[in-house]
C-alpha cells in the first residue's frame, strides 16, 4: 500500500508501548492461605480465562490503536491496478527522466544514458525521487525511488530498441507517476529526437498536472535525413485462392533536401524476387510503389519489400508482410429441378472466363448425395425445402467441422417440410410467404433497411461507390418464427429480417429471407453487381471469418495459444510468456495443427527523421497559468485531481476506525480493572 | 479500672496465659455489670420481693413474715445449676488470620470458651468442653469444680488447629454422648454443609439442649478485601485457585451471603441462638449473649 508521508511509518515501534506498560504492571500473583476456597473455586477459572481474553483484547485494541494513528498520520492511500507501478510517497523533489530509446534512436545510447544521468544527477538521492520512463512502444517505468541505485542502474542499461516513438504516451505515464507522487517541486525531463511522427497517438484532451514542470532535452536525430526509407505498406491480407493478381504498396518517402531518382525497390515472395522497380522520389515528399502479383500458394505467403541501394538493416529500408491464401473453396448449389436461380448463382460465384475462388458444382436435389457434401466447403440450397437423412447428416458434419450453409428460400418451399428437415440446421423457422405492401411509389416493393455494416458481409458496402444497400427491392419475403438463437444482420424497411445467421457448431449457417428469383426481388435481374458482391462476401465470410491477425510492430505483444511454439527472426525458440515482438522480421508460430508467419515491423514512420519543436510539444501539454482545468480538454485531469483526493480519504477511515476501537477499550477497560 | 480498658482487643490478643486472659476479661465486664439487669444471677446477691398471686408459697420467707406481718419472696436462695457444653471447633480452617498481629478463629473462639466456662465457674454453672475438627480430639464434660476449670483452660491453651472441618459427625457423636440437658454452645466457623451441621444441632435439640451457634469469621473472610491477583490455598483440602479479585469478590460475597443466611434461618428454625462474630470485634459481646441467653433459661 502506498503512503503519502512514509517516513511516519517509523513510529510504528509505538505499538510495543502497550505491551511493554503490559509486560510491566502485569498482575503479581500473591499467594494466600485462606480459610477455603469453596465460594469461588468454581468461578475462578472462567473468570481467569474471561479476564485473561478480555486482557488480550485490550492488548491488541491499544496495540491495533498505537498503529492505526501511526497509519493515519503515515496517510495510506488506495491503490489502484492501474497506478500499481508508481506507489505514492513524499519527496522534497520528484523528477521523471523520460527517456526516448525508440528505433529511430539507434547509435545515440551514450548521449542518452549520459543526458540520463546528469538528469539523475541534479536531485538529492534520499530525500528527492527520481522516475525513469523509458520507451521503445510501450513505456516501461523504474520507480519513484529516492534510492537511485536502481534508477542509476536501469539507466545505465539503456540502449535504443526497434520499437516506435509515442512521445505522447510516455508524457501521459510520467504524468500519471508524478501525481501519484506528493513533492514540493515536480518536473519532467524528456530526452528524445522529437521524431514528428512519434506525437501522431496525441489526441489531445489531457495536460501535465499544474506544478508539473516539463523540460526537453533534443537528441539530434540518429537517422541520417539524407535518404529515403519506406514509411508504410499495404498489402492483402488474407485472400483466397486465385490467379488474380493482387497489389502489394509501399510508400517511399525522401527525406533529403534533393529529389532522389531511380529508387529500387524489390518484392520478394516466398524468398522469391517478384519485380524490382525504380521510382523518382521528389524532395521531401512520399511516393507509393505498387506491386501487382497473384500469391498462387495455399497458406503463408511471406513477402519482403525492400530498397535494393540501402543497407538491409537500416531502419525503414526493409518492409515485412504476410498474405495468406485459402485454398479453393468447394460450394455446391443444391436446386430443385426445373429452377433456373441455380444457374444464376453458379455464374455469380463462378464467373465464366474469370478467376474465382469458388469452384461450383451444380447439382439437382434428387441427385445431391453425401459425397458432394463432405466434399463442399459451401452448400446452398436454392429454394430445397426437403433432404435426405444421409445429407442432413453430412450438413450436420459439414457445420460442425466450420463449414458453411446458405438457405435461399422460395415459392417452391413448403414451410412445413422445410422446418421438418432443415428447422435444426437453419438460423429459424419459415412461417408463411409475405407479399410487400403496395406502393403508389414507381417502385414497388421494400428495400433492406437497419443493415449491421460492421457485419464482414457488409463491411464493403461503407465505402464509397461500392453499392446501395437500399437500391435492391424485394417484393416477397418469408414470415420467420423461432429465431431466437440466430443473429439479424439485416432487416427490411418493414422491420423484417432480411439475413440471419446462427452459429452450429464450428460452422454458420445463414438465410436471405427472400428468393434471388425475379418474381420475389430485382436483386439478380437490376442490381447484378451487388447480388454478385453479396454473394462473394457471403461465401467468403464462411469460409475466412477465423483468419488470425498476422501483422505486428516491435513491441506488440503477439496472440498466442498457451501451446503455441515460437521462434523469433532468427530463428531462436521463445519459451517466455508474453511473447513481446523485439526485432524486425518473421515470427514462427507452431500450433500444433499448423504454422503461421507472424510478420513484424518497425512503427510506421520511424524511420521519418522529422522533428518537432519541443515548443510545439510544451505547448500541447503544458497547462496555462490559470487554464480552466473543467475545460473538456482537461477532463482527464480533472478527474486524476479527484482521484488523488479520494485516494487519500483512507486515513477519514482509519481515523473512525479508531474511535470505535478506543470506544471498546474504554468498555472492555471499565471492566477489566488491573492492579 | 475501666471496662474498655480490660476488654482492649488489642491489649487481649498478646496475653498468652488463658486463664489471665478469661479473668481480666470477665473481671472487667463483670466490673461494669454493676448497673446491669442481670444482676439477679448472681449468689451473693439478695432481694426481697413482695409475693404476688402465682409464686411459689415454698419461696416465702416466713421469717420476714413473722417480723413484718407481710408475704416476702426471697430470690437470692435461688440456686442455679445449669451445664453448659463448649464445643469448639479446632479445624485448620479456624487456624486462619488476616491480621498476622491480631487473633485467628481458633484463638478468638478458644477466647470465648475460656471466658465463658471462666464465667460459668462464678456463676457456679457447671461447665464442660468438647474439641474437635474432623473427629472429637478431647472431651471434658460439664464440672463445677476448679480445678476442672484449670484443666479447661490449660486445654485450650495448648490447643492447635488442624484437620478438616466435618463438623456433622463429631456433632452427631457428642449428642449421643451428653445425656445431661443443658446449653450446648457450638463455637466454630462452620465451614461444613449447612444442612448436615444444622441436621446435627436439630439431634441436641431433640435431646432438649438450649443451642447457641457462635460463628466465628475472621472479618477478611466477610470482607474479602484482597485486590491484587491472588493464589488461594485453601487450609483444609490444600485445593487452590487463582482468583482476580475484582471478579471473585461479588460471587464471593453473594455466595458468603446466602451461606450465612442459609445458618441464621436454620438455626432460627430450630430456635437455636444463632450470632456471627468477626474476630476483630470485642468478646463482651460474646459473654453478653451468653448472659442473655442464660437469662432466659432462669
Amino acid at each position: 500500500m502506498p503512503f503519502l508521508k512514509p517516513y511516519f511509518l517509523m513510529a510504528l515501534a509505538v505499538v510495543l508501548i502497550p505491551l511493554i506498560i503490559h509486560l510491566l504492571t502485569r498482575d503479581q500473583i500473591k499467594k494466600v492461605a485462606f480459610s477455603t476456597v469453596r465460594f469461588f473455586i468454581g468461578t475462578s477459572r472462567n473468570i481467569l480465562r474471561k479476564k485473561k481474553i478480555r486482557e488480550a483484547f485490550l492488548l491488541a485494541s491499544r496495540m491495533l490503536a498505537c498503529a492505526i494513528i501511526v497509519f493515519a498520520f503515515a496517510r495510506p492511500l488506495f491503490t489502484k491496478e492501474k497506478q500499481s507501478q508508481s506507489g505514492r510517497f513524499s519527496a522534497l523533489k520528484a523528477r521523471a527522466i523520460v527517456v526516448d530509446v525508440s528505433a529511430s534512436m539507434t547509435g545515440t545510447g551514450s548521449t542518452i544514458r549520459k543526458k540520463a544521468e546528469t538528469a539523475l544527477n541534479e536531485l538529492v538521492e534520499g530525500s528527492d525521487a527520481a522516475i525513469l520512463v523509458s520507451f521503445s512502444g510501450k513505456p516501461s517505468v523504474a520507480g519513484p525511488s529516492k534510492e537511485f541505485a536502481g534508477i542509476r542502474s536501469a539507466i545505465s542499461k539503456l540502449e535504443p530498441a526497434s520499437g516506435g516513438t509515442d512521445i505522447a504516451e510516455a508524457l501521459r505515464t510520467a504524468n500519471s507517476i508524478l501525481s501519484g507522487v506528493e513533492a514540493t517541486e515536480k518536473s519532467i525531463v524528456l530526452i528524445s529526437d522529437l521524431q514528428r511522427s512519434g506525437w501522431q497517438s496525441f489526441k489531445g484532451g489531457w495536460k501535465l498536472a499544474p506544478g508539473i514542470d516539463l523540460s526537453i532535452i533534443n537528441i539530434d536525430p540518429a537517422i541520417s535525413a539524407d535518404r529515403v526509407a519506406i514509411t508504410d505498406g499495404d498489402y492483402p491480407h488474407n485472400i483466397v485462392l486465385d490467379k488474380i493478381p493482387r497489389i502489394v504498396a509501399a510508400k517511399i518517402a525522401n527525406f533529403s533536401d534533393s529529389p532522389r531518382n531511380a529508387v529500387e525497390t524489390t518484392l520478394s515472395v516466398n524468398g522469391k524476387t517478384v519485380e524490382t522497380q525504380k521510382t523518382n522520389v521528389p524532395a521531401h515528399q512520399a511516393v507509393a510503389v505498387r506491386f501487382r502479383t497473384p500469391f498462387t500458394n495455399p497458406g503463408d505467403n511471406l513477402g519482403i519489400i525492400r530498397l535494393s541501394q540501402e543497407d538491409e538493416k537500416k531502419l525503414g529500408s526493409t518492409f515485412y508482410f504476410n498474405t495468406r491464401v485459402n485454398p479453393t473453396i468447394n460450394v455446391t448449389i443444391v436446386s430443385q429441378s426445373g429452377d433456373n436461380m441455380g444457374k444464376f448463382l453458379s455464374i455469380a460465384l463462378q464467373p465464366p472466363e474469370a478467376d474465382s475462388p469458388f469452384k461450383v458444382k451444380s447439382v439437382n436435389l434428387q441427385n445431391l448425395t453425401a459425397k458432394d457434401v463432405n466434399e463442399s466447403g459451401i452448400v446452398l440450397f436454392n429454394n430445397v425445402d426437403t433432404a435426405g437423412a444421409e445429407i442432413i447428416t453430412a450438413i450436420n458434419t459439414l457445420l460442425q467441422r466450420g463449414g458453411g450453409i446458405i438457405y435461399l428460400p422460395g415459392d417452391k418451399v413448403g414451410a412445413d417440410k422445410f422446418n421438418a428437415t432443415f428447422a435444426a440446421l437453419s438460423p429459424a423457422r419459415l412461417s408463411r410467404i409475405m407479399t410487400a405492401p403496395a406502393s403508389d411509389e414507381q417502385e414497388q416493393g421494400i428495400t433492406l433497411s437497419k443493415v449491421n455494416v460492421e457485419h464482414p458481409i457488409f463491411e464493403i458496402f461503407q465505402k464509397p461507390h461500392h453499392g446501395d444497400l437500399s437500391g435492391p427491392r424485394f417484393t416477397r419475403f418469408w414470415e420467420l418464427t423461432d429465431s431466437q438463437m440466430s443473429r439479424v444482420i439485416a432487416r427490411f424497411s418493414n422491420d423484417r429480417p432480411a439475413f440471419l445467421e446462427r452459429q452450429i457448431g464450428q460452422g454458420i449457417a445463414i438465410m436471405m429471407t427472400s428468393s434471388v428469383s425475379g418474381d420475389w426481388s430485382n436483386l439478380v435481374i437490376d442490381k447484378g453487381p451487388m447480388f454478385v458482391s453479396i454473394m462473394h462476401q457471403i461465401a467468403r465470410y464462411l469460409v475466412m471469418r477465423s483468419e488470425k491477425k498476422t501483422d505486428y510492430c516491435v513491441g506488440d505483444e503477439l496472440r498466442l495459444n498457451a501451446n503455441d511454439q515460437v521462434s523469433d527472426p532468427a530463428g531462436k525458440k521463445i519459451t517466455e510468456r508474453p511473447v513481446i515482438a523485439r526485432e524486425p522480421g518473421f515470427y514462427m508460430v507452431d500450433t500444433g495443427s499448423e504454422k503461421i508467419s507472424y510478420s513484424v515491423n518497425v512503427m510506421a514512420g520511424e524511420a521519418d527523421p522529422v522533428a518537432m519543436k519541443q515548443e510545439e510539444i510544451t505547448m500541447a501539454v503544458v497547462p496555462v497559468k490559470g487554464e480552466n482545468l473543467d475545460a473538456a480538454g482537461d477532463d482527464v485531469l480533472a478527474k486524476e485531481a479527484k482521484e488523488k483526493v479520494d485516494r487519500m480519504a483512507l486515513w477519514r477511515y482509519l481515523i473512525l476506525a479508531l474511535v470505535v476501537l478506543l470506544a471498546g477499550e474504554l468498555y472492555l477497560g471499565n471492566k477489566t480493572v488491573r492492579h | 479500672m475501666s471496662k474498655s480498658r480490660h476488654l482492649d482487643f488489642n491489649v487481649l490478643a498478646h496475653i498468652n496465659n488463658m486463664q489471665l486472659l478469661a479473668k481480666t476479661i470477665v473481671e472487667g465486664f463483670i466490673l461494669g455489670l454493676h448497673r446491669s439487669p442481670f444482676r439477679g444471677f448472681s449468689v451473693e446477691f439478695a432481694e426481697y420481693r413482695q409475693y404476688a398471686p402465682g409464686d411459689d408459697i415454698k419461696h416465702i420467707d416466713w421469717k420476714v413474715f413473722g417480723k413484718s406481718d407481710r408475704y416476702y419472696v426471697k430470690q437470692f436462695e435461688e440456686e442455679t445449676n445449669l451445664a453448659c457444653h463448649i464445643l469448639l471447633d479446632a479445624s485448620a480452617s479456624m487456624g486462619y488470620k488476616s491480621d498476622p498481629n491480631g487473633m485467628s478463629k481458633l484463638e478468638y473462639g478458644s477466647c470465648i470458651a475460656a471466658c465463658l466456662a471462666y464465667f460459668m465457674m462464678r456463676q457456679r454453672d457447671s461447665a464442660g468442653l468438647m474439641i474437635f475438627d474432623s473427629k472429637i480430639r478431647s472431651m471434658l464434660p460439664p464440672r463445677l469444680r476448679q480445678s476442672h476449670l484449670t484443666h479447661m483452660l490449660t486445654e485450650l491453651e495448648n490447643l492447635k488447629p488442624g484437620g478438616d472441618t466435618s463438623l456433622s459427625g463429631p456433632l452427631n457423636e457428642l449428642a449421643d454422648g451428653i445425656k445431661r440437658r443443658g446449653m450446648v454452645l457450638l463455637i466454630s466457623d462452620l465451614m461444613d454443609d449447612p444442612d448436615k451441621v444444622l441436621s446435627a444441632l436439630q439431634h441436641f435439640k431433640f435431646q432438649g439442649h438450649d443451642i447457641l451457634v457462635f460463628h466465628i469469621m475472621d472479618s477478611a473472610e466477610l470482607t474479602f478485601p484482597f485486590d491484587t491477583m491472588t493464589e488461594f490455598t485453601d487450609m483444609e483440602t490444600g485445593e487452590k485457585a487463582l482468583v482476580s479479585p475484582e471478579g471473585a469478590r461479588p460471587i464471593y460475597q453473594e455466595q458468603l451471603r446466602r451461606f450465612l443466611t442459609h445458618y441464621e434461618k436454620g438455626c432460627a428454625d430450630i430456635k437455636a441462638e444463632y450470632k456471627l462474630f468477626d474476630t476483630r470485634k470485642p468478646l463482651d459481646v460474646a459473654l453478653s449473649e451468653y448472659l442473655f441467653r442464660r437469662s432466659k433459661l432462669g
